[in-house]
């Protein structure tokens, strides 16, 4: 009883000064790494701080009082917005751009909530998504001037690619991982060593091959745009990729499912359909969205095959005039919108992950 | 049950012929483009990669004239592709290691660091920051302005200047025979350890490590160093490496160590808590803990992922296309441009690029299976 009475609790919570002290310095040496680390950052940010704001220059009309200023001239951005954001589309018309932006915005977002991820819901969402950005963007109907795909261009043009990459690859995906996980013979092994072959590339091949080569496999009136062979080429790779974490999903779920399908009389495409798909999207959600992000990144190497999109915009929009010392600024401003996308989406990607562990 | 026997062999029939038919189609298409293509032009017989090139390549690491066929002007963007490829997974992987220990280590100050890095630059596009480096550097100082080190290394507008050692036969000789000698060393030692035994007591294999880093530093060390001095708008002698070089291994560099940091701390947390409680019960240090527990045990876990990344960066090479580096890509879509024979240059290029992730997942596939080997069951 004694011993018991002169021994300390095993377990004591630490003070938050305890804490810190583990944390930050637990070992003299992780102390001076610690101090080394944090003034590094200091004067990183300060630096930083001071170039893009406290001597940046903001006003929208001055880029020649820029060259007075040391730090970051962000009325370059208030001077090419406009470019960077909408490419080379007629500028009166550019609203529609916008417009046809944000009706891509609202397609991603609905798509990410649950409440739409039925199949009836999702086919509403993203061909009526794809649809309305069409008929605004493209015009020629509700008294709306035409405008060629040509003419499309930045971040419009980057968000359309991507929907349309998804809305055709995903269902390819499936496709391909059905044939993967369920055919026989010649089909799959055909099937298998086209993925791997295209999965052995890089993505960039892959859109030239589809720009250079499809005009010659289908005839030129039926995609005689740049943008849809573009669209078809990425779209091809992204199943390629996406399909492997289908099959991956589909090899999750046990075979008692399947049985029980078949147990009750359901066909093939029914047990597929309702009992095997939806609990292989769900063991792959997570690879998916990943796939998502990449691919989201990815976009901006359609701007190697004379694309112009958002990156070959901001490309533009520095090299022309005599803008050319403020590259950095442009770039980090397309490199904000592009991590605000890539980021979020891996953030939402977390969310499901999480939401998903605790529905277990 | 005859009657459902009899379904079954109908579905499968129909099934059969659905797949027949679209096959067909496929075949069609394909063969009316072949047809197609080989009216306009746009397809050989692969003769051209025969044909004299008629255009230089701007820096490459293996010697290119214009008189080279266009197969040899192809071996030499293999060549640069390695050349910023592998430098790249190196690079990408230290850096990537560090980050990620860095993330899972006790210090939060090291893992608050770690974990803004990874975020900034694996959400930003690769090609998006091989430009933004190629634009800095492209805007970056004139010779005559160059920044130095010491007056020795050198970095302006054009590239990067740094000494570099002019080695006598006896120099180059000693590094290459000295290499040669730890080639055999390892096999030696590999087949010794095969078979049970080993090559060599602890001692004797410290003085020939001993020997061997001499043997390799000394040349070096005696070298006489050829340092660049400016010459007119550019730099005379030393090593030199371009802009569109260093901003491709740069970009490659630090978007690839992102994605390891991350591969890296999901080994490491992998690493199941049972094995470091019993490391811990037997009273070994932190750092022993690490070094002989935790990292060898997410090593294995590391390895497919990270080979995963490995292709990834050696497929990014291709994005030299967006600076006017000569590696493959690039020169394969400049051979297009200058012949029209986009099919023969298409079909080549990718073999080539297919032997490269052949080859490089073979590697990682014999390294998964080293490690696997040892140990697990």
């Amino acid at each position: 009883v004694t011993i018991a009475a002169e021994m300390a609790p095993p377990f004591r919570r630490a003070s938050r000064l305890a804490k810190f002290r583990e944390e930050y310095a637990g070992t003299p040496a992780s102390a001076a790494l610690t101090v080394l680390l944090v003034g590094g950052a200091a004067y990183v940010l300060w630096r930083l701080l001071r170039w893009a704001v406290l001597d940046a220059t903001f006003a929208g009309d001055a880029v020649d009082a820029c060259r007075e200023h040391v730090g970051a001239c962000w009325s370059v951005i208030a001077l090419r917005y406009r470019l960077i954001l909408f490419g080379l589309y007629p500028f009166e018309d550019q609203w529609r751009a916008a417009v046809g932006g944000l009706i891509a915005l609202a397609t991603v977002i609905c798509a990410c909530i649950p409440w739409f991820w039925r199949a009836s819901h999702m086919l509403a969402v993203w061909v009526g998504g794809l649809l309305l950005f069409f008929l605004i963007v493209r015009g020629g109907v509700f008294g709306l001037d035409y405008v060629p795909t040509s003419d499309w261009g930045g971040l419009t043009l980057t968000l359309f690619v991507y929907l349309s990459v998804i809305a055709c690859g995903l269902p390819l995906a499936i496709v391909i991982a059905l044939i993967l996980h369920d055919g026989a013979g010649m089909l799959v092994r055909l099937v298998r060593f086209v993925v791997d072959a295209t999965r052995s590339l890089p993505l960039v091949t892959i859109l030239f091959a589809a720009v250079v080569v499809l005009p010659f496999v289908v005839s030129s009136e039926l995609i005689g745009e740049k943008i849809y062979r573009v669209i078809i080429g990425f779209a091809f790779f992204f199943a390629c990729y996406q399909s492997e974490n289908i099959r991956a999903g589909l090899q999750s779920v046990p075979k008692g499912q399947r049985e029980a399908g078949k147990a009750l009389g359901l066909g093939y495409w029914l047990i597929t359909g309702r009992i095997v798909l939806p609990q292989a999207f769900a063991a792959a959600m997570p690879a998916t969205i990943n796939q998502f992000v990449v691919t989201f990144k990815e976009t901006s190497l359609i701007a190697i095959v004379g694309m112009f999109d958002l990156m070959a915009s901001a490309q533009a929009a520095y090299t022309t005039g005599e803008l050319q010392p403020y590259h950095k600024e442009v770039l980090l401003f397309i490199a904000a919108i592009y991590f605000a996308g890539a980021f979020s989406l891996g953030r939402y990607g977390a969310f499901l992950e999480r939401r998903m562990a605790t529905g277990r | 049950m005859p009657q459902a026997y009899g379904r079954a062999v109908r579905r499968r029939r129909i099934e059969t012929v659905i797949i027949l038919a679209v096959l067909a189609g496929f075949s069609l298409l394909l063969w009316h483009a072949w047809a197609e293509m080989r009216r306009q032009g746009v397809i050989g017989n692969f003769d051209v990669i025969f044909e004299m090139t008629h255009w230089d390549l701007s820096s490459t690491v293996l010697p290119h004239s214009a008189s080279y066929p266009y197969w040899k002007t192809l071996a030499v963007a293999v060549g640069n592709t390695f050349f910023v490829g592998i430098p790249a997974i190196a690079f990408a992987t230290i850096v990537g290691v560090t980050l990620g220990v860095a993330r899972t280590g006790p210090n939060k100050a090291a893992s608050t660091v770690a974990k803004v890095y990874v975020e900034v630059f694996r959400n930003v596009p690769a090609i998006l920051q091989v430009i933004f480096w190629y634009a800095v550097l492209l805007n970056g100082p004139v010779v005559a302005k160059a920044l130095s080190l010491g007056d020795t290394v050198f970095l302006a507008n054009r590239g990067l200047f740094f000494p570099w050692p002019r080695m006598s036969l006896v120099q180059t000789a000693s590094i290459v025979a000295a290499l040669v000698a730890g080639l055999v060393w390892l096999i030696a030692a590999r087949i010794a350890r095969r078979r049970g035994r080993r090559l060599m007591s602890g001692r004797m294999a410290a003085a020939a490590l001993t020997i061997f880093i001499f043997l390799v530093a000394l040349p070096f060390v005696t070298a006489e160093y050829e340092v660049p001095v400016r010459k007119g708008l550019n730099f005379r002698g030393g090593g030199h490496i371009t802009i569109e070089y260093m901003a491709l291994l740069v970009g490659l560099t630090f978007y690839g160590a992102a994605y390891i940091a991350e591969i890296v701390r999901g080994g490491l947390n992998a690493v199941p808590l049972g094995q470091i409680e019993a490391a811990r019960t037997l009273g070994l240090s932190p750092a022993a803990i690490f070094l002989l527990v935790r990292a060898p045990l997410a090593l294995r876990l590391v390895i497919p992922p990270l080979s995963n990344q490995y292709l990834f960066l050696m497929k990014g090479t291709g994005l030299g296309i967006a600076v006017g580096f000569a590696e493959l890509f690039q020169v394969t879509v400049t051979s297009i441009n200058q012949t029209g024979k986009s099919i023969d240059f298409l079909v080549v290029m990718m073999l080539i690029y297919g032997a490269i992730n052949f080859t490089i997942s073979k590697l990682m596939l014999v390294a998964n299976k080293q490690l696997s080997l040892r140990g697990s069951g």
